[in-house]
This record gives structure tokens, sequence and C-alpha cells, in this order.
């Protein structure tokens, strides 16, 4: 440092307290020689400071005094110092380069500091960045020099440096509602600075978050980061989550979730999405690779609101009401008009369709009304008249009315969130509770979740930072009641003029499993009536789940910028089902019924299947147990070289324990079963009513183990914050894989760079005063647990003869197993223009490799005879995409509007693939996510297919397809045709999807829409199956638009109604035709949320620092979509995603 | 005070090192792993894919049944053109009868892979009898499929003709190549010889091999390669420790008359599961065959039941399972082997003895049994085989026997007529042999055989 004063007093040291001018001028003259010039008048102006500890230059010293003087100031001339008001000193140039150290901490509004804020010295390159405490230190600044703080999405602020250390900076965040990308994200090894990475990383800010007020974690992420996609999951009601499409065949294809620090091995509905503080997504290898050989598929960092020191109490409170409408049973395209099913029952039944059933079967099997009318009618035992009565009647009936009254409901939900934290410079606490009270649209069904979270830090020593947390869940979910289409007649549909109960409310018995006159004959020992509505109500399946999770970390800072941070994570999770069906239900009566033997010479011979309930149970828990030490790096060498860098080890054990068994004879009311069945011999039928059999003997246990070791390093390297070159390495070893212990290792890594554009000085484009270019290039891994090297055996099975356990391979061992690897390339552009925009644009290409497939092997391996598919890591895929980001701040003054835009494109190949399917199979599968899959080289892992469609015969209305090039009706012949004949439609997930989010606010006003969009793929919808029709009763709307007359050809691809007793080739055909299959491009409004901010806000003694209150409508539907029958593509079949209503309030004191 | 902090950080690196033997710990706990002798019996013991996938191709293209019409035309390309001996009969799709039989190969040389890493136990009970036993399943495989992918055994020919893919290998990567039928029938006879030293006499689950069992089937490998000598070596042997045959004037008449595992059976296996094969409405039985049975023997009406003008077999030794069809070993083959091996070697009265103490058992009691007789060899031939063939119909065996038989001389020419087209497979036709399936090919080339 150049200090022109430069003589032999050097070194001033003054300590005093209350110090006035006078005597703080004194002492500085008796140590330094320096005299003192002013007007006593003016030092009447000068203010008392509290403390003075100082040891330093001449300048040091008085400036020690002169920062804290509002009106004075000094300067020095030939060792007289001259002091007057500020106004009247005129600072001549100080000759050379008078710097100094300037240290500070940025922080936001509320007091929490911004790590990663910049703050730079106006008209230079000069800057510096806070760290994680929001610290930093800005070297050589002259005291004259303006410095300008900045923030992503706060506003800056410039301000003079007349002190050394700076009090607390702090910067208002920007008028805009939406902050995705706050410039810290937490990976959940480190936080890191956005602009000091290379990643591909989407941060989604408690506000984003906490935008929707789903119960669950994933559903508040629909629409909130580009390149993640939700789509319906298999089961309704589940959801898909994807980040960048789909990366593996056979593997895992969920991305990893990882909670504090750790990856979370419970069930995600565990977590109660108001205890999370923010959500970062992971995309890159460069931002993913560090969670090694599980990160293929993205990972997903959650972290919940933890303690802060030096805050004060802070209560937050969080309460939602939401109603969900009951669907819309109008929907579903499974219908038939009554009177046009009667009619086809009629013609079926005149046929002789039913006659196996009503003359031979025995037992004499259910059959519906319709056909024992038809039937009683054609057999002269009823008149015509009588006929005709009935038939009206029964037309006049439609089940869904009945199913919308007494199964469905409009379902309502409760929410209620509280959070409590504080601190002192020592220690600090948060406390959270939860309580979510979830009823289901389906009557019975319900889902209760209990959470209570705590987490204290304490600072017991400088550089020493313990904190202990623990997380305890509590959930009950009842699953009664399975909804339309669960019902049935145990071999048939239910047909649409099915009752389930009368005008009166009382429950009508359906026809089920037997006939009723079979039922009357027999003398069966427990009524085997079935009464849907009955067996819902008196349904009991009970599924409990406790999840415990404890934390403690201790973080110790070695030496400066040396930390040491030792992590550890236990959690249990037992799951509890339990399912009873009790005597009165009638599974449990048919069963009792069928192994009744009325000969039995005592009560167990005759009743071999004890009277008293069936309870089947199923354990199931789950221990992990976790721990991380790593150590943490941070230097800053010079002025522009700033190295941070990580090290760490990390094991973890994940054993998982279960078992599934069944008893008979439950007494309800001694919680009592019985355990001297017979399962060994080979009993005979009652009354026929099923081939002799064993009782089936149901105990299932499972078991799992999981062991993890992984080696990491992260490294960065920032130059001048222009350019910056990251690294990372991570080596994982596992249990699950391989016989050779080379099989059970792999190696990760990546490298990115990036190059801050706008800093240099040749770029100088006013309008974009921020440009940052970024690539990435790495590995990341996933592997199948469903493989394994070893040959597996399943339970033993007690084989039904001669007391042998019998058991089978359940899989094709492959010694050689190893891990997938995937290759990853990001390549990102960061930029604003001006303050309005903020954007970010990113381009992809992932490439999987050594992918774990099924490869074809002859049948003399023996494997295709057994069923079982070799698996080898043999097979690839390519993926590549487009996400882009803009926020836009379009006007912000009373009035506000800002939008949030998100644009996703994502396309993948299968490489290679070494199996062939038949047609058929190819299109059976590929309709569902986590169906069975059917890869081909050179297509999309998801794609429709179909036959080609060559309008209807115009005498027969039979469909026509094609044999090569020539029209045909010879189904047989166009369903055995190769792949390669096939119509490719194109991707069954979307290519193209992304959201429009649009706030306009007024005042303390805000109204938020949310608009989805998701094109470029297709759906197959259903149509009318004849075959299945008349062998099942399945049903379906296109029935009423078919062809019935030559000439309809022209305004219908619907095929006639054929004869009964014909193949169901025909109907496969159509099914299967690309008549069927239509674009599934939709365009939909997601949310629409009103809110009030009454902001600050005071109510008697209470301060509320926040109150917000909002209305919101989810799932308000489709505004466009490209098919014209009406289907939401989402959910060709099922009920779409219901509409839910919520008010609720948050509120922070 | 610095090298304590670099002690610190040193720590956790270390904790990594330790307890690397946990890596071994197999991920799924509760499944077993295929380890312990029990494990290898419990894989045997499997019977679904030991005993119950025999090919049905033994029976499919011989002249027992018929397929009429109506019912052949939706029949799957296998079944349809395996029934009128198209060149190409399986178009492309899987073979069970070339795919189940070599799944019972990797059971069994799984099972011998496990053993020998267990072989301090080499000397117990336990060991000796499941090795016996996966020696034998693998021997009972080769043989099914030697029966139908490869030409009939002649002495001239076997060490040129090609014959089956011997796998010993479990390794799945491995592609096997077809040896000659010569190696094909020394394999077969090597592995049931020494499965007959390890094999305890017999079995109480006739599911599992015995030393029984090894006999009768090294005697029917033996009969198909037209051995005589050696056959009726080891029928004598099989017949020395089971001789037991069903008196059929015991058998209650009735929609399924033989009702799980008979005294005369001595090793159960039934042919695959097909669903045209074992719908038996599907497959009326031959009439000129069915009208042979005489009145009196009560085979005609256990064996058949004759509605609407055309008979249905039911006479299967697997009675209590659904539309299964018995094709294991039975003493009542035994005894029609060794009459025919007596008769061959001119004995004709031990031949007639043999033969009329099976018929004795078959034939009504309340008119009295007249025995057969032959005044020579061609006559108690003549005999002997008829009654084999009305005796072992629907046993799978008729295949083999034409297929040597015809070698022999006996000029056996079999048609088919559906919807007014003639099919003929004549003696000798190259179509005995069929082709290797197109799966196998594909995966793993290997000459085909001529059509």
């Amino acid at each position: 440092m150049l200090i022109i004063a430069c003589d032999g007093f050097s070194q001033i040291t003054i300590k005093a307290r209350n110090v006035t001018a006078r005597s703080y001028f004194n002492q500085v003259q008796k140590q330094s020689g320096y005299a003192f010039f002013y007007k006593a008048e003016h030092l009447k102006k000068a203010v008392k400071v509290k403390e003075i500890n100082i040891n330093g230059d001449i300048i040091q010293v008085l400036d020690a005094f002169f920062n804290e003087q509002p009106y004075l100031s000094y300067k020095i001339f030939n060792k007289i110092i001259t002091v007057a008001p500020k106004e009247m000193i005129i600072q001549q140039p100080k000759p050379g380069n008078y710097s100094d150290t300037v240290k500070g901490k940025i922080m936001d509004e509320n007091g929490n500091a911004l790590p990663g804020a910049s703050i730079t010295v106006k008209g230079t390159k000069k800057g510096a960045t806070a760290d994680d405490g929001g610290h930093f230190t800005l070297q050589n600044v002259d005291e004259r020099e303006v410095l300008e703080i900045s923030y992503i999405d706060h506003e800056s602020e410039t301000i003079r440096p007349k002190r050394q250390v700076l009090n607390e900076l702090k910067l208002r965040r920007k008028v805009s509602d939406l902050s995705m990308e706050p410039v810290v994200v937490n990976d959940g090894l480190q936080h890191i600075a956005k602009e000091r990475s290379s990643g591909s990383y989407s941060n989604v800010s408690n506000e984003t978050f906490n935008r929707l007020n789903h119960s669950d974690v994933l559903n508040r992420l629909v629409g909130v980061a580009p390149g993640v996609r939700i789509d319906p999951g298999v089961n309704e009601g589940e959801i898909d989550l994807s980040i960048r499409g789909r990366s593996t065949f056979f593997g895992n294809t969920q991305p990893l979730v990882v909670l504090d620090n750790f990856p979370y091995d419970g069930d995600i509905s565990n977590i109660n999405p108001n205890d999370i503080e923010n959500v970062t997504i992971l995309k890159d290898a460069a931002a993913a690779s560090i969670w090694g050989a599980r990160s293929g598929n993205g990972v997903i960092v959650i972290n919940t609101k933890k303690a802060k020191v030096n805050k004060a109490l802070t209560i937050r409170l969080r309460m939602n009401i939401s109603l969900t409408r009951k669907p819309d049973l109008n929907y579903p395209p499974n219908h038939m008009a009554s009177a046009d099913l009667l009619r086809v029952e009629e013609m079926l039944t005149n046929y002789g369709f039913f006659d196996p059933e009503l003359l031979y079967m025995e037992p004499k099997p259910a059959l519906t009304p319709g056909i024992l009318l038809f039937a009683k009618r054609r057999a002269g035992i009823i008149t015509a008249e009588d006929s005709v009565r009935q038939f009206n009647e029964l037309a006049s009936y439609d089940v869904r009315r009945d199913f919308s009254k007494y199964v469905y409901r409009n379902a309502l939900s409760q929410q209620y969130a509280v959070q409590a934290s504080g601190g002192n410079p020592k220690a600090a606490f948060s406390v959270s509770a939860g309580f979510d009270r979830e009823l289901s649209v389906l009557q019975y069904n319900d889902n209760n979740r209990y959470t209570v979270s705590t987490n204290n830090i304490f600072n017991p020593v400088t550089g020493l930072q313990i904190s202990v947390g623990g997380t305890y869940t509590e959930r009950e979910l009842n699953r009664n009641n399975e909804g339309y289409g669960s019902i049935n007649m145990y071999t048939r549909r239910l047909p649409s003029y099915a009752r389930l109960a009368d005008e009166q409310g009382n429950f009508l018995p359906i026809n089920y499993k037997y006939d009723p006159d079979f039922i009357n004959s027999i003398d069966a020992p427990v009524a085997l009536q079935y009464i849907p509505l009955k067996e819902i109500k008196n349904s009991f399946n009970k599924t409990r789940l406790q999840d415990i999770r404890l934390e403690t970390t201790i973080k110790y800072q070695i030496l400066n910028g040396l930390r040491l941070d030792l992590v550890s994570m236990y959690e249990n999770q037992t799951i509890t089902n339990t399912e009873i069906k009790g005597m009165e239900t009638f599974y449990t009566a048919d069963l009792i019924t069928s192994y009744y033997n009325p000969a039995g010479i005592d009560e167990r011979k005759m009743y071999p299947i004890p009277r008293g309930g069936i309870i089947t149970r199923l354990n199931n828990n789950l221990r992990s147990l976790r721990a991380r030490a790593q150590v943490n790096y941070k230097k800053t060498i010079g002025e522009d070289h700033f190295i941070t860098g990580l090290l760490g080890v990390e094991t973890g054990k994940v054993t998982t324990t279960g078992n599934q068994y069944m008893e008979y004879g439950y007494d309800a009311r001694t919680g009592t079963t019985r355990s001297d069945l017979d399962y060994q011999s080979l009993l005979e039928g009652y009354m026929n009513m099923m081939p002799p059999s064993n009782i089936l003997y149901l105990s299932n246990p499972m078991g799992t183990v999981d062991i993890n070791r992984s080696v990491f390093s992260n490294i960065s390297y920032d130059y001048g914050h222009k350019y910056i070159i990251t690294g990372s390495v991570r080596k994982d070893w596992s249990n699950l894989l391989g016989i050779q212990f080379n099989r059970k290792n792999v190696m990760l890594w990546s490298a990115g760079l990036a190059w801050e554009l706008s800093r240099e000085a040749f770029f100088n484009v006013p309008a974009i005063p921020y440009l940052r270019l970024r690539s990435s290039f790495g590995f990341t891994g996933n592997l199948n647990k469903s493989v394994s090297g070893l040959v597996i055996l399943g339970t033993p099975i007690p084989a039904s003869i001669q007391g042998l356990y019998r058991n089978q391979i359940l899989n094709a061992p492959n010694p050689n197993l190893g891990w997938e690897k995937i290759a990853l390339y990001n390549m990102g552009i960061d930029f604003k223009i001006r303050s309005l925009i903020n954007a970010t644009i990113e381009f992809y290409t992932k490439k999987g490799t050594d992918l774990v497939g099924a490869v074809l092997v002859p049948p003399t391996t023996g494997l295709p005879g057994l069923g079982l598919t070799y698996m080898a890591n043999a097979t690839g895929l390519k993926t590549h995409g487009v996400d882009l980001q803009v926020q836009a701040n379009v006007i912000r003054r009373h009035f506000r509007w800002s939008l949030h835009t998100m644009f996703s494109y994502n396309r993948d190949k299968v490489t290679n693939y070494d199996s062939s399917f038949s047609a058929m199979r190819v299109m059976l599968s590929s309709e569902k996510s986590a169906g069975i899959i059917t890869p081909i080289a050179g297509k999309p892992l998801s794609a429709i297919y179909s036959f080609r469609f060559a309008g209807l015969d115009h005498l027969t209305g039979d469909p026509l397809g094609y044999e090569g090039k020539v029209i045909s009706s010879n189904y047989a012949n166009i369903l055995q045709s190769g792949v390669e004949e096939l119509k490719y439609h194109g991707p069954a997930k979307p290519v193209y999807f992304g959201s429009f989010i649009n706030t306009l606010g007024y005042k303390r006003f805000s109204l938020l829409t949310h608009i989805t969009y998701r094109l470029g793929y297709y759906f197959r919808k259903s149509t009318i199956n004849y075959y299945m029709l008349y062998t099942n009763g399945d049903m379906n709307k296109d029935f009423a638009a078919r062809w019935q007359q030559p000439g309809d050809e022209a305004h219908t691809n619907i095929p006639s109604m054929p004869e009964p007793g014909t193949t169901s080739m025909r109907d496969d055909f159509t099914t299967f035709s690309e008549v069927n299959v239509l674009r599934a491009d939709n365009i939909r409004l997601q949310d629409i949320k009103l809110t009030y901010d009454f902001a600050q806000f005071k109510w008697g003694k209470l301060h509320f620092d926040n109150i917000e209150v909002y209305a919101q409508v989810t799932n308000m539907g489709i505004i466009w979509r490209a098919n014209k029958a009406g289907l939401d593509p989402d959910y060709p079949e099922s009920f779409p995603a219901p509409k839910i209503f919520s008010i609720g309030f948050r509120s922070s004191f | 005070m610095l090298s304590i902090r670099n002690n610190i950080i040193l720590i956790p690196f270390l904790a990594l090192t330790s307890c690397a033997k946990d890596l071994d710990t197999p991920y799924q706990t509760t499944l077993p792993h295929l380890e312990t002798v029990q494990d290898a019996q419990s894989l045997l013991d499997n019977p679904v894919v030991m005993n119950y996938n025999k090919p049905m191709l033994t029976e499919f293209g011989t002249d027992n049944f018929f397929v009429p019409g109506s019912i052949w035309v939706s029949l799957s390309p296998l079944y349809k053109f395996s029934y009128t001996w198209d060149p190409d009969p399986f178009r492309n799709e899987e073979v069970p009868d070339w795919s189940k039989p070599y799944s019972v190969v990797i059971y069994s040389n799984l099972v011998m892979q496990t053993l020998n890493d267990l072989s301090a136990l080499a000397g117990t009970d336990d060991y000796r009898n499941v090795m016996g036993q996966a020696l034998f399943h693998r021997g009972s495989a080769f043989f099914d499929i030697a029966q139908l992918f490869c030409k009939p055994y002649t002495t001239s020919g076997a060490s040129t003709d090609l014959g089956i893919p011997l796998v010993f290998s479990t390794d799945a990567a491995q592609k096997t190549k077809r040896s000659t039928v010569q190696q094909t029938y020394d394999q077969i006879t090597k592995d049931l010889v020494e499965a007959e030293k390890l094999l305890p006499t017999s079995a109480n689950i006739k599911s599992r091999p015995s030393k029984a069992a090894a006999n009768a089937l090294l005697s029917r490998v033996y009969l198909s390669q037209n051995n005589f000598d050696s056959a009726l070596f080891y029928a004598n042997k099989a017949l020395s420790i089971n001789h037991t045959l069903i008196d059929y004037n015991q058998v209650p008449n009735s929609s399924l008359p033989f009702r799980d595992f008979k005294d005369e059976v001595i090793w159960e296996a039934i042919m695959t599961a097909s669903a045209v094969f074992n719908q038996s409405s599907y497959c009326p039985v031959d009439s000129v065959l069915y009208n042979s049975y005489h009145d009196n023997d009560l085979r005609k009406t256990l064996f058949f039941n004759f509605s609407g003008g055309q008979a249905l077999f039911k006479g299967t030794y697997e009675g209590s399972r659904i539309a299964s069809k018995f094709c294991g070993l039975s003493v009542d083959e035994l005894y029609l082997t060794r009459a025919e091996c007596f008769a061959r070697k001119d004995q004709v009265n031990e031949a007639m003895i043999d033969l009329n103490t099976l018929m004795e058992k078959r034939w009504t009691n309340n008119t009295g049994f007249a025995p057969f007789t032959a005044v020579n060899k061609q006559e108690a031939l003549e005999h002997i085989l008829t009654e084999r063939r009305k005796e072992l119909v629907f046993r799978g065996i008729r295949w083999m026997d034409l297929r040597r038989l015809n070698l022999l001389g006996a000029g056996i020419n079999i048609k088919r007529i559906v919807n007014d087209v003639t099919y003929t497979l004549e003696a000798g036709d190259k179509k005995y042999t069929y082709p290797i399936p197109k799966h196998e090919l594909s995966l793993n080339p290997m000459p085909d055989n001529p059509r």
C-alpha cells in the first residue's frame, strides 16, 4: 500500500470510547506530529464516535474518525490537517494510486446474505463477488470511485466507499413477481455462484415453488423449469417426471432426488412441500456428474427451510383449502347408449352366441340382465310385450348417473403449515409442522399426512458450526374405491344400463360371477350377493407410513479458505398395508363357498377356508444410513484468480426388508386369524365352483441391500470473472452389479468452460449488459437394479403335489453386466437485454452408451424357452434438445406486467437395438411410458405406429388395409406383416413443450395465468372392438357412428358390426389402423391465481411482515387441441386431471 | 498445528478403504441365489420347465389324428404348416419344440455347474441324486431335439449327418455349433449311463428321474437307433426294477379315466401345452386307427370318447391335469420295446409272452383274453408293432417309430387331406427332419436341414 505521509511516525495506535473531536485530534497530534487546523464553530458539528480501535497510518486513523462524521471532512497538506465542513473541503488530486481495501456484506431487504452478488468499480473492470455469507473484499479502491452493487432480480445500488468497512448493504428486490434464477445454486454438495459455474441448473425459487398448492412435490414442478417434462403416469393419478427426456431403456427412469445433502431413499410424497425452501434441477454433466452413477436422469435437489443465525423470530403460517371437482362421467369413450347395447345383446342372444353360458356351462356364469331377458323371450318364457316393456325400462337407465352420484364426490382437501424460526449469533432454530388432508374424488378414499421437522444450528466456537435436524412424517392412505371401470361382472363389463342403487338410494346387487339362479339353487354357507356399493363401503384397505429422518452436519473452518464438512443422515421408513376382506365381501364369501365341503366330518374339513375374513398384510421397512466427509477449498490469488474446489468421500447403505402374507379366518372382534389350514391337499370345488385347487398360501418375503461408496472432487478456476474452467470427477462402487470387481465401479467426470463476454473491453453493447457463454461435457451414469450378474432364484413354491419345493431362475444371469453411461454435452448462453429481459438458451445432446437392453440370444441358450430376456450393456440412445427460458418485466409501475416463458425441444433416437419385434408387439407397447418398450433403431424410444388404412368396403363396411401395395381385408396377413410395413407417425411423447406464465399486477393485486403447451406428438384413441363387445361387453362411443349401409363409408371410418363368431383379427386391425392415431398437440390453461398482498400489516400487537391471500383454479382445461375427437391426448381413456378450486393465505410475522 | 489439520482431512478417506468387502453382498437378500444342493434340487423339481414342456411335434406330424379343415384355417402358422409337412413349416414363429428342450438343458447345466462348485459334497446321496437327475434331464432333452431336428440314426451316416448343437455352457453369449448325429447320440447315452450310476433305484416322486427311468430312456434311445441288443439290455434292466402294469379292468371309465400317477408310470413328462393339440376336440383320432381297436379291447373305451361320429382321445396318463398329454416313460412301452427286440432277434416265444403279458391287462376279462400268437418273426413283429401304435397313441412315440421303421423298410406313407388338398409324407422323406427354426439361424448361423 502506498502512503504519501511517509515519515517516522507512520504507525499510530488509538483506542478510545466516546471520542470527541478534540481529544482525538490531540492523540493523533501526539503520536504523528501532524498539526490540526480548524475553526471552533465547525468543530461543533462533529459527532462523538462510540468506539475507535485503530492501528494504522495517518490516513487510516483519520478515516476511522471522519468516516463517522456526517458533516466534517479533512485534508492534509504539509503535515497540516485542515478540518472543515465537507462542502468546503476540496480534495486535491493525490499523486499516484491512492488505494485501499473495502470490505462489506451484501444482503437482501430481509437481511439474508446474497452470496454471489457482485460489486464492481464503476467504469473499470475491477470487482468482486460476495461469498456464501454475502461478504466481499475489494482491493485497491480509490475513495473517490463509485461502487456498483448488483444482484440478479434486485435493484442495483451505487455507493461511495467512504469507509473501509461498509455497513450491511441492502439491495431491494426488483418489482418482478418471478425470480426464477437467483444467482446461487445449491447442487446438494455446495452453494455455487451461478456465474462461477459452467453447468446447467434450473433453480425453482420458493416463490415459484409455492405458486401451486399441490400437497406433493412433483406436482408443484409442472411447467416451472425448461426441460422438465411431466407426463401422466401409467396408473391413474400418477405423474411421471423426466428431465431432458428418457435416457435409459429398462433402467431406473426417475431423476435422482437429493434432499438436504443426500439422495432421498424414501417416498417423495413424504416430503411436505411447505417445508421446502427451494428446488434446483441439475441437467447437464457439469451439474449432475457430481452425483455420480445415479445422475443419468438428472437430479432434483430439494432444500428444506433451515435455521439462520442472527435472525429475529419469524412465524410463518400457510393454509389452503381446495375443492376437487368430481370427474365428468360422460368423458370416457368406453360407453354405449343403453338401447344400442341392448340391441347388440338381443342380436347375440338370438344368434345363440351365449348358448354355452346359458345351456352348458357349470356353474352357470353371470350374464347381463339384457341377455337373460332375451334368452327368456327366445325360450318363450315371457311375452313379446313383457320383453318390450323390460327392454324400455333397461334402456332408460344410465349407470354413469349412479357412478356420479354414489361413487364419486366433490372432494375437499386441506393443507395447514406453520413454521417458526429465529436465532442469535451463536444459535438458531427452525421448527415446522404440517397437516394435509386430501380427499379423493372417489368416495372412501383419502390421504392424510402429518409432518414435523426441526433444524438447529450452534456455533460453539469461531469457525465451528454444528447443525442437527430431523423430520418425522406419518401418512395414512385409504384406498377402498377403484372407481368407474373397476366394477364389472367378473368376466364381462358392467352394461351401460346397470344400476347401482334404486330411486330411494338402496344399494342394488348386480349379476356377478355366477348366475343368480345358480346361487339360489345351491346351499351356500355364506351369502353370495354382490352389491358393488356395499363392497366399496365394506372395503378396508389402509396403508400407514412412518418415516423418520435425522441429519447432522458439522462444518469446521480449518484454515482461511479451507473448510471440512462432515454430514450424516439416517432414515427409517416403515410402510404397512392392511387389506381386510370380510366375510360379507363377495371375494371371501365366494372363496369360502368354493372350498365348502358339506360332507366334511368336522369344521376344518367342512370349511377348508375358515369362515371369517381374509386379511393380507404387507410390511415394508427401509433403513438408510449415509455419511459424507468433504473438504471445501476457496482461494483468491492476486486480483483475478479465484479457485474453489471440494474433495469428498461418501458411503451409504440402504437396506429394505418386507413381507406380504395372507391369513384366513380373520375375526374382527378378536383380531385373530386361523393358522391350521391345509395348504397341501388338492381340494374339490363345491358344486364345481372351481377346479380342484390348493388353498393359496401367500407369503412373500423381500429384501435388498444397496451399498455405495464414492470419492468425488470438484474444482473451478475463475479468471477475473471472465473465464471459468470447471471440472469434476467421481468414482462410484456398488454391490449392485457384476461379479468381477472392475464391473462394480465406474468413474465419471465432467469438464466445463464459461466466458462472460460482457466483461470484455471489446464488448460494448449497451442494450446487452450481460452476456455469458458456457459449455460443458461429461459423463453421468445410471443403473438397472432389476438385472443381476448372479443367478437369482424365486421364492421356493410348495408344489401342489407331493410336498416338493420347486423353484425357477428369475433372471438370465450375465456376469459381464456393467453401468450405463450417458455422455452429455451442453452449451448455454445467458444474457440480459437492458433491464427488461433475462434469458437463457441451452443446447444439449445426450448419448447413452452401454445401456442395458434386451439382446436377442439364440434359443439354444435355453433363455428364450424360459421366457427370459438376456440383458446386456449393448444398446444406445441419442437425444438432443434445446431449452429456452425468458423472463421479461414489461411494465413495472403501479401497474405491473411480467412474462415468464419456457420452451423445450427434446427428441430422442434409438441408435442401436438388437431385437426384432412383431408388428403387433410394437403397437401394443409405446403407448404408456413405463409399459413394455420396443425400441426400434432409428426411431424414438416411444413412438406411434399403425397399419395403413384403405377405407371401408362399400358393400360390407369391412375395414380395408394393405398387403404391400394391394388393398386387402386379409387381416391375418396384415397383422403378421413386418414392422417395416407399418406407418410411423411420430413420437408418443411431446417434442416441443413449454409454458407461459403471465403476471398482471395492480397495486397489491396480482393475477397470474399459467398456460402450458405440448406439441409434436401422437396418441392412439380407442374405438369399438366388436370381438370384445361380443365376448366381454366392452363398449365404445364410436359404435353409434359405425357403417350401417352402403354409402356410409363416405363419412365414417368405423367398420360395420360383423357377424358373431368372427375372429378378433378384424378388430385388431381397426384398433391399430392409422385412422385411430391422432395428433396429440395441445395447449392448456394450467392455472389462474389471484393474489392480494397486504404487505406490512398491523393488527393489535401483532405485526405482520406479510399477508397474502389467494384464490386459484388449477387444471382449467384444454384451450386448443389438434384432435377433432374432443379427447384430452394425455388422458384418452380415463378422466382428465380434475379441476381444483382453492383458496388460501400465507403470512409471516 | 498444520499437520493435525492435515490429518483431519485424511480421516474420511481412510474410512473409505475399510469394509470394501461389503461390496460383495448381493443386492437381493431374500431371493436365494443358486448356491446349495437344495437350490439345485428345487430347480429340477420345477416340472413346468423340466417335465411339462416336451415336444409335441413328435405327435403332431403323425398319422394318429387329423385336424378338420374348419379348424385348420384358423391355426397359427406354426401348427398350420407343420400339420401339412410344409417345406417351411415354422415360418417366422418361435418353435417351442426347439427352445423348450434347450431350457431343460440350461437348467441342467446350471445345476451341474453349481454342483461342481460344491465338490466337497460329491459323495453324499443328495449330491449324487441331484447330479444324476441333471444328467438325465439333459440327455432326455438332447434326445427330444434329435428326434425332430436331425436325420434318423443310421450307422452309415451318423458320423457325417449333422446332429444337434450340444450345449454345455451356461454363458448366453456363447454360440454353439451343430455336432454330428453320432456325437449327439454318444452324448445322450453318455449322460444317461452316467445318470443311471448316480440315481436312486426308483423315485416316489414320478417327476424325478430314477435308475428305472434312465434305463427305460436308454432303451428308447437305442430302439430309435434300431440297436435292438442295447434296447433289449436296458429294457430288461428297467423292467427288473418296475414291471407293474395297470389292469384296465380295474379302471372305471370316466371323462378322464387315468388320474394321476399310476404305478405303471416310471417318469412323468407331458407334451408342451399347445392349445391346438391339447384341445382334444380339435384333433379327432384317425378313424382307421380307432376302428382297429377290438370291441373287447378296453382301450377303445378308456382311451377314446366317441360321439358325433368321431373319436376324441382322453386316455392320457395325466388325467388330473387340464389338457395335457403324457409322454413320459412307462412300463407298457418297455414291454412293447422288449417284445419287439425279442422278435427282431427271432426269439418269437419271448416276444409273444411280453406282448400277451401287456395285452392281458388291456383286454376285457369278461370274455376271457385270447392270447396273440405268431408262427414266425414277421407275424410276431406285425402284432407287436400294431399293438405298439395302439397302446402308445398320443404318447409322442409315433414320430420316432415312423422314422426308424421306415429305415427298416416299413414303407409307411402317410397323407392328410385338408380342404380338398392332399398332403403326403412318404417313407424316407427329408421332411422327417424339421428345419432349424429361423430365430436360431439368424442369431447363431448354422447349416439348416434340407426340406
